[in-house]
């Protein structure tokens, strides 16, 4: 049996955004024998919860929220083994490939909406930025993501997600994948022109768009 | 304690010599043209004091040494106390304070939109939803009911408000009696008169004709407001070219002159009364004959009265974030933001009775009142300036040297999660939303949000609750105000 304050003490780090807080209790936890599932859903998921509500109604801030995930991701690194040794696994709604594309050194947009993916229960893989197209190609077979996100600052650089969606095209991995678009400049107009399944105005309606596309709406 | 709101930045446009040669102007105005006062008693004290009076004509010059002595004697600070402690606010120096929404006759209604007469039921609405909104701090009567019998209409309006805030209160009075109504009803609310007259519970408004003309019932109440202790609001409203000369330095100097003469005769009935150099001055519309509001020139008036009050070191209160607009628009949001942060900025320090107004301070709605809480909380930040201590750089640049070159942003680091609330304003009805969410939204941007939060406030929002016993005592003291209103005739 799990100590509820201890679980506690996870959930409250994980909503103040203190990754050393949130690993060390959730180290305690372990050791002293609480389950993997107990840590995941009465500590670190209760806690990002709290955090989602608060965001959503205006009284937390983006800050905020990407240090609470930050700090949760801390807690799932020292869990994630013993749910192996468990042969069990996280549960996510599904995962997806993120990255700016290249010629694009922009991550802040893309970092918020990974976030905010990760808060709604989705696996986020993160290749970084300036990610050449084969290299989406090629992850998609490694990561067998379900969605994969272009971000694009520039006005330049989103003539380089076209140029992804058609490599997707070339190497027959267009129909296994669904792909979103976003950035300043990007519009529904465009997703369209190009040949994307969507684009989310902000990270909220990015989430919904992922959602939709999984079919988790 | 007392609230604060925020500190003006002495904003100037006139040298030191130049607000003295101001000064000399206005007494030699007040020792040659003088002033008409139609009330006997006041003419006594007047004539007592050493005044220049004229029994047929109701002149009074006033000799300089009398000015002199009042500026001294009026307080540089004082109290605004509320019902509810917490709220109450300290005037005078450089802070700078509100108000809410005053005396208009007309609101839009929330749920219809119509433009129509303000009603009773308005008037509370008002009054209580400001009560929750933290950046309007003290409250104008909003509404002179329409729906309510003229006989004791101010006693009435009184109640209304009493009973829906916390806050401070200002408000009109007829007579020197129904100043003692007033006192009497929040009496009623918080327990005693001495509580009432000791905390300065109320203030009162005095509005003098310009130019120069000093009516009977607003001298009844001068007289007992000073007497009782009670805050007086010593105001007129010139008008450029129509009640004073067109040139604003000469409207200036005869209103400075109005103001000393009413802030002297205070200063006769009471040593050290608490009295406000208030004003609302305005040019006239040369055009359409409409006295304008919302003009550059009354940004101008403000920033230059704020000088000469910090002169005087007698506080300051005047009407900015008024409208000549007929709606809540483009023309409102100009004219409001304008005359407000500047008169922030120079230091006013209470701005008063235009939240939520539009139409030169005759409409008022729900939805304008909480967009003004917004703008005010929007100047107050302005107010606030930023934070350059070497406590906010120091943890600023190991914030830089720690983010810069990781690979990751300050969004991410605990700095900025630390210092975003205090550095950041944070909007409550702003849009910022992206043009597709704007788009696919029932929510057309700030007076929907507006209307959202007005209707959510008075659905939940309870004011501060009155003193046991208190229902009886006020509907006596309301009772009372109306026959003997009425039988005054």
């Amino acid at each position: 049996m799990a100590d509820l304050n201890q679980l506690r003490r996870i959930s409250e780090a994980v909503q103040a955004g203190d990754a050393d807080a949130c690993a060390g209790h959730t180290k305690q936890s372990l050791e002293a024998g609480a389950s993997p599932l107990e840590i995941i859903e009465q500590g670190l998921t209760a806690g990002i919860r709290v955090v989602g509500e608060k965001f959503g109604c205006g009284e937390m801030f983006l800050p905020e929220l990407m240090l609470a995930m930050q700090a949760m991701k801390e807690g799932l690194k020292l869990v994630d083994p013993e749910l192996k040794k468990m042969k069990l696994e996280q549960k996510s709604l599904g995962k997806v490939l993120m990255g700016t594309v290249k010629g694009d050194i922009h991550d802040i947009g893309k970092d918020i909406v990974s976030s905010m993916l990760e808060l709604n229960g989705y696996k986020v893989v993160d290749l970084g930025i300036n990610v050449a197209a084969e290299t989406f190609t090629r992850k998609i077979g490694e990561e067998r993501p379900q969605v994969i996100g272009l971000s694009a600052m520039l006005t330049t650089t989103m003539q380089e997600q076209r140029r992804v969606v058609e490599a997707l095209r070339e190497s027959g991995l267009r129909e296994q994948v669904k792909v979103i678009v976003g950035g300043a400049p990007v519009s529904q107009k465009w997703a369209g022109e190009i040949g994307a399944d969507g684009y989310g105005a902000n990270a909220e309606l990015a989430v919904k768009l992922v959602k939709t596309l999984t079919g988790a709406a | 304690m007392a609230k604060f709101f925020g500190r003006g930045r002495g904003l100037e446009y006139l040298s030191q010599q130049q607000v003295l040669d101001w000064h000399q102007h206005a007494l030699q105005l007040l020792s040659t043209v003088g002033a008409k006062v139609s009330w006997e008693p006041a003419l006594k004290l007047l004539a007592e004091a050493g005044c220049d009076v004229n029994k047929s004509t109701c002149l009074v010059r006033m000799p300089a040494h009398l000015v002199e002595q009042a500026i001294r004697l009026a307080p540089g600070r004082f109290r605004l106390g509320g019902r509810d402690p917490a709220t109450d606010v300290i005037v005078g120096g450089l802070e700078v304070h509100t108000t809410g929404s005053g005396n208009c006759v007309n609101v839009i209604d929330l749920e219809s939109g119509e433009h129509r007469p303000g009603t009773f039921r308005d008037l509370q609405d008002m009054v209580r939803l400001q009560d929750a909104l933290d950046n309007l701090e003290t409250c104008q009567n909003p509404i002179t009911p329409q729906d309510l019998p003229r006989p004791g209409l101010y006693v009435k309006a009184f109640e209304g408000m009493v009973r829906n805030t916390g806050k401070h209160l200002i408000n009109q009075a007829e007579s020197g009696e129904e100043v003692n109504d007033h006192v009497d009803i929040l009496a009623a609310a918080v327990g005693s008169r001495e509580e009432v007259l000791r905390r300065k519970l109320v203030s009162f408004v005095c509005c003098f004709k310009s130019p120069f003309t000093y009516g009977e019932e607003n001298l009844r109440v001068l007289f007992e407001c000073a007497r009782l202790g009670l805050p007086l609001l010593i105001e007129t409203d010139p008008i450029s070219g129509a009640t004073a000369p067109v040139t604003l330095a000469g409207l200036l100097v005869q209103q400075a002159a109005e103001l000393l003469f009413g802030i002297a005769l205070a200063q006769l009935v009471s040593p050290g009364a608490p009295v406000f150099f208030a004003n609302a001055p305005t040019v006239m519309d040369m055009r359409s004959g409409v006295v304008s509001e919302g003009s550059p020139e009354r940004c101008l008036y403000y920033i230059y009265c704020a000088q000469l009050c910090r002169h005087y070191d007698i506080p300051s209160c005047g009407v900015p974030g008024t409208s000549d607009s007929k709606q809540n628009d483009l023309q409102s949001g100009i004219e409001r933001t304008a005359t407000l942060l500047t008169s922030a900025l120079a230091g006013y320090n209470l701005l008063y009775s235009a939240a939520g107004t539009i139409n030169s301070v005759l409409t008022s709605s729900l939805e304008g009142i909480v967009v003004d809480d917004e703008l005010y909380s929007y100047v107050r930040r302005v107010l606030r300036g930023i934070d350059f201590s070497s406590e906010k750089i120091d943890s600023s640049l190991e914030a830089i040297a720690r983010v810069a070159h990781s690979g990751k942003s300050f969004l991410t680091d605990k700095h900025t999660r630390d210092n975003l609330r205090a550095e950041h304003w944070l909007p409550t009805i702003m849009d910022r939303r992206t043009y597709e969410v704007f788009e696919a939204s029932d929510q057309k941007g700030i007076l929907d949000f507006a209307r959202a939060k007005a209707r959510k406030i008075l659905a939940d929002h309870q004011p501060l609750a009155l003193a046991a016993g208190a229902d009886k005592a006020i509907e006596a003291v309301v009772e009372r105000a109306a026959r003997r209103a009425e039988n005054r005739g």
